[in-house]
């Protein structure tokens, strides 16, 4: 009967308490500035193409949000991103700044180019725009047309390995395209 | 949810637990420890003559008088002393606290006085001696004792100490008959075990080839015999195991099970929780029945796939599902329950599915093995079937995916490993 004192107690609730503790996942804090304002952020740092003719555009990245002032690109934009390593994301430009409510983009008609993961061309974290494809009323199209001159808004957006709730996205960044 | 129900489980063990330590709490609460005593030292002569002196009357009568003491200085209570005056026998008294006054006739002439002192536990005291004049006569006799051991030693179930055994000591036609120790409060209220499953007896024999015989016997366990002479003993405490007898002492009448089945014993990798109590009927052609009250609970991961986008592997989402039950169980004991291995059981439960109203029958079948005299493992397996809803998931590109549910149906089979009580 010894066996079962309070020493025993106390192992058995250390043991029960770890087992209770391990199950907890990192918890997501708001952040209003990203598209999807819970979830992990995808950082966008600054960067720099070119195109055929030899002009180097400049993309701000995540400085772009905070001061609010557009970046300047061609119709063709190669967007890049901080890899993350999760293999369902996607990119897109909007036509508008994204709304997002219930943690789903409730202006998907105003995508007008997308890239996913799911895609023959382009790899995760770089993108040309080549590589993606035209979205036409919230659909994927096979086409792919080059920007016109307008304000535009990008961001990032990945899921879970589970593919069924986002856990990072991007700032919406803002772009002006001049031909 | 999970960190809700593994405290629950610690609740419940702990309380199994310290529901199996509430007899022996009881039993020892109210025990008292009477170990020590404090030998009596003897006297210097002075105080022997003085003590002599203090008895004398003004009778007209002289006193022989004196202390008994073992040549190992300890003061001898309980032993007699006679004297015959010229061959007559004149007085005997009883020794109290190692001291003796016998008064006599004095005479004017010389006597021869014989003297004799006899204690069972000494070699008896003979000398003779001429007595003249009034003073008083004062001895101081050292004897010499037979040869005297401690008995001692520890009685053990298994690996824990056993109070309350009962030790028979043989010795030269007597029978000694004691208890083992317990804990106790001792004087500085702590819990003390020290003398736990203890015994010890003083015995004392003329020669060293004296057999000494030891029967323990025990509720619920097998007795134990052993013999030895006297020289045998080391002086050491003896360490006595006794086994449990092959059945319990009466048929268990109540059934108390915690059960627990694991990932790697279930057939679709669940954690499984299972609390239940079983009653005998009390009819002796029914012993064999029992009923009571089931309620177990499977902790399962279910895994659903889906595609996602196109040329990706499909995804897979897991989600975990409590799916409880409760209802009423009968058991059969296929063999006696009152067999401490392996006493084997079939039963079923006829239960309602907490979160999903449906009813449910589960049928098991499982052995136990005694651990002490009411705490068995127990090892199950178990059969069921039942429904319950599972979530879906449609992939959506532009946010978190859309779910749905479908009722599927489920059939586990598990094994289980559990602590059972009986009282």
């Amino acid at each position: 009967m010894k066996i079962l004192n309070y020493k025993y107690h106390f192992l058995f609730c250390c043991f029960f308490f770890l087992l209770s503790t391990c199950a907890e996942e990192e918890s997501v804090l708001n952040n209003e500035d990203l598209i999807f304002s819970y979830s992990f952020q995808i950082r966008i740092p600054e960067y720099e193409y070119s195109d055929q003719s030899g002009t180097v555009y400049n993309v701000r990245g995540d400085t772009n949000y905070q001061t609010g002032y557009p970046d300047t690109l061609n119709n063709m934009p190669v967007l890049a991103w901080d890899s993350i390593g999760l293999g369902v994301i996607t990119v897109a430009i909007f036509s508008s700044k994204p709304v997002v409510r219930n943690n789903e983009i409730t202006n998907s008609n105003d995508i007008v180019w997308l890239w996913h993961s799911g895609m023959n061309f382009g790899k995760e974290g770089y993108v040309q725009f080549i590589e993606g494809k035209n979205v036409i009323n919230g659909e994927v199209d096979d086409s792919l047309t080059p920007l016109m001159e307008s304000k535009y808004y990008w961001g990032v957006w990945a899921w879970n390995t589970a593919g069924n709730r986002i856990l990072y996205s991007s700032m919406p960044l803002v772009f002006n395209v001049v031909n | 949810m999970m960190k809700f129900y593994s405290q629950v489980i610690v609740l419940l063990f702990l309380w199994v637990i310290g529901y199996s330590q509430i007899d022996e709490t009881l039993i020892n609460s109210g025990f008292e420890q009477k170990d020590t005593i404090t030998a009596l030292q003897p006297l210097t002569i002075d105080q022997v003559k003085e003590y002599i002196l203090s008895q004398r009357s003004e009778q007209q009568k002289e006193y022989i008088g004196g202390q008994v003491s073992s040549i190992f200085h300890e003061v001898i209570d309980d032993a007699t002393v006679t004297i015959k005056i010229e061959g007559k026998h004149n007085d005997s008294v009883k020794i109290t606290n190692g001291l003796f006054v016998i008064p006599f006739v004095y005479a004017d002439k010389e006597k021869l006085l014989d003297f004799h002192i006899m204690h069972p536990d000494y070699h008896p005291f003979d000398t003779s001696f001429i007595v003249f004049g009034r003073e008083p006569v004062v001895l101081s006799v050292k004897m010499v004792p037979k040869h005297k051991i401690l008995l001692r030693g520890r009685v053990f179930a298994g690996n824990l100490p056993m109070e309350g055994a009962n030790v028979e000591i043989i010795h030269e036609g007597n029978t000694h008959h004691l208890k083992t120790l317990g804990c106790f409060y001792d004087v500085e209220d702590y819990w003390n075990c020290l003398f736990d499953g203890m015994f010890k007896q003083e015995l004392i024999a003329d020669d060293l080839s004296d057999s000494i015989n030891l029967m323990f016997t025990s509720r619920g366990m097998k007795p134990f015999q052993k013999g030895m002479t006297f020289s045998e003993y080391s002086g050491e405490i003896m360490q006595v195991k006794m086994k449990y007898a092959s059945k319990l002492p009466e048929m268990p009448a109540n059934n108390l099970n915690l059960k627990l089945g694991f990932p790697f014993a279930t057939s679709d990798h669940d954690w499984f929780v299972d609390i239940s109590y079983y009653r005998a009927l009390n009819k002796t052609n029914l012993k064999r029945i029992a009923w009571g009250i089931d309620g177990s609970m499977y902790i399962s991961a279910v895994s659903v796939s889906y595609p996602t986008l196109p040329n990706l592997e499909p995804a897979r989402a897991d989600s975990s599902y409590i799916t409880g039950f409760i209802g009423p169980s009968a058991l059969f004991w296929i063999l006696s329950p009152d067999r401490r291995r392996f006493s084997t059981y079939a039963g079923c439960t006829f239960s309602v599915q907490l979160n999903n109203p449906q009813f449910v029958l589960h049928s098991f079948i499982g052995t136990r093995y005694f651990l002490d005299i009411n705490k068995a493992l127990s090892l199950e397996f178990r059969y069921s079937e039942y429904d319950r809803d599972v979530t879906h998931y449609v992939f959506n590109l532009y946010g978190d995916a859309t779910h749905y549910t479908i009722s599927e149906h489920f059939i586990k089979f598990h094994v289980s490993l559990g602590i059972q009580i009986v009282f």
